[in-house]
């Protein structure tokens, strides 16, 4: 009687644990064999952080994968038309028009699947992120990888981590935190500066509070903030022990020793 | 009698802090044959591997081993970088060796060389009313190397 509640129960839980894996529908080209499960578990390992923090993200992501660049350039051209003063992308990007992945087989294709996927995950629970949430989460998680045990683990984005390591300077914290209060529009022209332009920024500080003490549930609750209509600063302000003087300190500290 | 109550408590409270952080000196660990120190109002940080003074500002040091590295070899180019990002970079002197510090709004960034290794350092500010200038002249006066 024992074994069988026993069995039910391990049933129960394996069921519960596998109930909604994600599901990658192609809608040109695909992933390989030896991509897709990659690419599946380092999903789920988001999806699963979120519904941790009562976030309820789709478990399914529709792709559309090109070969060339070429292909690529000429799908966006006739399909994208971002208002937000957006450059055509040379990589990819997520339509959220017709809730689909775009990408072409760059030289960083599969993190760059990740962080597109990424946005298919966040918008489909907060509908309209800040940039700096929204770009600096996806940036973060390109930065998933698989360890030695099996399991998937965050580590600092290498391309990002250069940059932040290149440029840090005594001003650094503040720089971070200058991104809160930017508009999409300042967002994307601040993308092209050189040396710290606003996704290295965005990155920092989603990665540092991400992997900061509580830090899924402390960007939780920021977004929750956020979704109730209130502005980033004053949401991260809340959130942060000590606020925002305390966290710009502490990130000019956590990436001075990280860029030794 | 409350009163009398919460003035005991509270010299008991600050004899006992007293006690249990008599020094104010603080000694940085480090991987090399040799430690800096910080006398005066400077004092192991809460943050392991840092100074802080009473007035709340922190001094952090990284010390990495680099033989290669020479003011010759190092210092313009390091220079160069924060001056083209806008830094006012100030020329030091700690413990005998030259340093550099850029000056950044509520903290300083500076590199020193010392006996083969780089030691890289930021001076967090969080107290509003000191000025980094007479930070970094108080640095450079207090600033010693201990042998071991």
């Amino acid at each position: 009687m024992a074994f069988a509640l026993r069995l039910l129960l391990g049933l129960l839980l394996f069921s519960t644990a596998w109930a909604q894996p994600i599901e990658l529908i192609y809608l040109e080209g695909s992933l390989t064999a030896q991509e897709e499960p990659l690419v599946k578990k380092s999903l789920d390992w988001i999806a699963s952080a979120y519904e941790k923090q009562g976030l309820n993200p789709t478990r399914v992501v529709r792709a559309r994968v090109f070969q060339s660049v070429r292909e690529f350039h000429s799908y966006q051209k006739r399909h994208r038309s971002p208002r937000d003063g957006s450059p055509l992308s040379s990589t990819g990007y997520f339509s959220t028009g017709l809730d689909e992945v775009v990408l072409w087989r760059s030289k960083r294709f599969l993190p760059i699947f990740i962080h597109e996927a990424h946005h298919a995950l966040l918008r489909s629970t907060y509908k309209n992120p800040p940039k700096w949430l929204n770009e600096g989460l996806s940036e973060c998680f390109e930065g998933l990888e698989l360890g030695p045990d099996g399991q998937i683990r965050l580590t600092p984005q290498a391309p990002r981590m250069r940059k932040v390591k290149r440029y840090f300077g005594p001003n650094f914290g503040r720089q971070v935190l200058e991104m809160l209060a930017l508009s999409s529009r300042r967002f994307n022209a601040k993308s092209y500066t050189r040396g710290l332009d606003s996704y290295t920024l965005s990155w920092a500080l989603t990665y540092f509070l991400w992997t900061g003490e509580n830090g899924p549930e402390r960007v939780a609750a920021i977004i929750g903030d956020l979704k109730l209509g209130e502005d980033s600063q004053t949401a991260v302000e809340r959130h942060y022990p000590g606020g925002l003087d305390q966290l710009a300190l502490d990130l000019q500290n956590f990436y001075f020793e990280l860029t030794q | 009698m409350k009163t009398s109550l919460t003035i005991f408590l509270m010299t008991l409270m600050l004899a006992g802090s007293a006690w249990a952080n008599p020094m104010r000196f603080g000694r940085t660990d480090s991987p090399a044959r040799f430690r800096v120190d910080l006398p005066g109002s400077w004092a192991r940080g809460k943050v392991e591997g840092c100074f802080e003074d009473t007035s709340g500002s922190r001094l952090q040091a990284i010390m990495a081993e680099n033989p290669e590295r020479t003011v010759a070899n190092t210092f313009p180019d390091w220079k160069k970088r924060f001056k083209q990002q806008g830094y006012e970079v100030r020329e030091i002197t700690l413990g005998g060796e030259p340093a550099l510090m850029a000056k950044g709004t509520d903290n300083s960034l500076g590199i020193v060389l010392h006996k083969g290794y780089q030691v890289t350092l930021m001076l967090n500010v969080s107290n509003t009313e000191i000025r980094m200038d007479e930070l970094l002249e108080q640095l450079g006066s207090t600033f010693q190397w201990l042998s071991p």
